[in-house]
């Protein structure tokens, strides 16, 4: 969008000013590329509380698990209440939550992180134009400049 | 010429440091927008609670049951001190912008008297 106003001056910059906006646009870039990675994890992390929540739907009191107290040892449990969940809502709070309510909060969680990763997405397909073109002006302006100093010998 | 090159070295050495400041400032601004988001989306989570919904607060390695109520106030509180946050962040910045344009120019101006000198 931003492609038009910017690509009809770009011509008319300096060499350094050129170099410049590239550098700055690849800082950017590499920045929403980390932003949706993690995103990515984040959703990645979130289907998976979906899904276990999913194992238990339709569970009763009494159902047992082997809960992971660390990655490597697990004990043999009960659940006493599985149709109610402790949900993470963020900066270090949780609720309390029936499943239906856990399920809601979890989708809509899905929904909400899914939308920012395509929002991502189109800036990084734009950012990544824009640097195309940034580049390709910087390689003709060296070139012409290099031309240039070789041509006429004093200068 | 040594000299003028001392200057030119000097007065660079400056606008890098302003760079690297507003580095930080920008990270420092990042780190802030993002804690907003999250904090913005505790907040809406928590509106939509029944009153009697049970809230905990993980301190440490545990979770304490705090009461909804208070939960909602230092959320708010926690967000309105994030905004201070990232206007103080932002007026700094656009003082650095400032700050880094006079550099520049300081430095133009000593390239241009050099390179008129020799001539």
């Amino acid at each position: 969008m931003t492609e038009e106003s910017k690509g009809v001056p770009v011509a008319d910059l300096s060499v350094e000013q050129v170099a410049t906006l590239e550098k700055q646009l690849v800082s950017e870039l590499e920045f929403f590329v980390e932003s949706q990675n993690q995103l990515k994890l984040v959703l990645g992390r979130n289907d998976k509380s979906i899904n276990a929540l999913s194992i238990l739907q339709d569970s009763q009191p009494g159902h047992t698990a082997l809960i992971p107290l660390s990655e490597s040892m697990y004990v043999k449990a009960e659940l006493s209440d599985p149709s109610r969940a402790v949900v993470e809502i963020g900066t270090g709070y949780f609720a309390e939550m029936n499943r239906d309510k856990a399920q809601a909060f979890l989708e809509r969680k899905k929904a909400y992180i899914t939308k920012q990763i395509e929002s991502l997405e189109k800036i990084i397909v734009d950012k990544r134009r824009m640097r195309a073109v940034l580049a390709d002006a910087l390689q003709q302006k060296i070139q012409a400049q290099l031309a240039n100093m070789q041509m006429p010998p004093n200068r | 010429m040594a000299t003028d090159q001392a200057k030119f070295e000097e007065e660079l050495n400056k606008f890098k440091q302003l760079e690297k400041d507003r580095e930080k400032y920008i990270n420092n601004r990042q780190q802030l927008e993002s804690q907003l988001t999250e904090n913005t989306l505790v907040k809406q989570e928590l509106d939509l609670m029944d009153s009697d919904a049970k809230v905990y607060k993980l301190i440490g390695a545990v979770l304490v049951r705090q009461d909804l109520a208070e939960a909602r106030a230092n959320v708010d509180k926690r967000l309105e001190y994030i905004n201070a946050e990232i206007k103080r962040v932002e007026d700094n910045l656009s003082d650095f912008e400032t700050k880094m344009k006079t550099q520049q120019n300081k430095l133009m101006s000593i390239q241009e008297a050099a390179r008129k000198k020799p001539a």
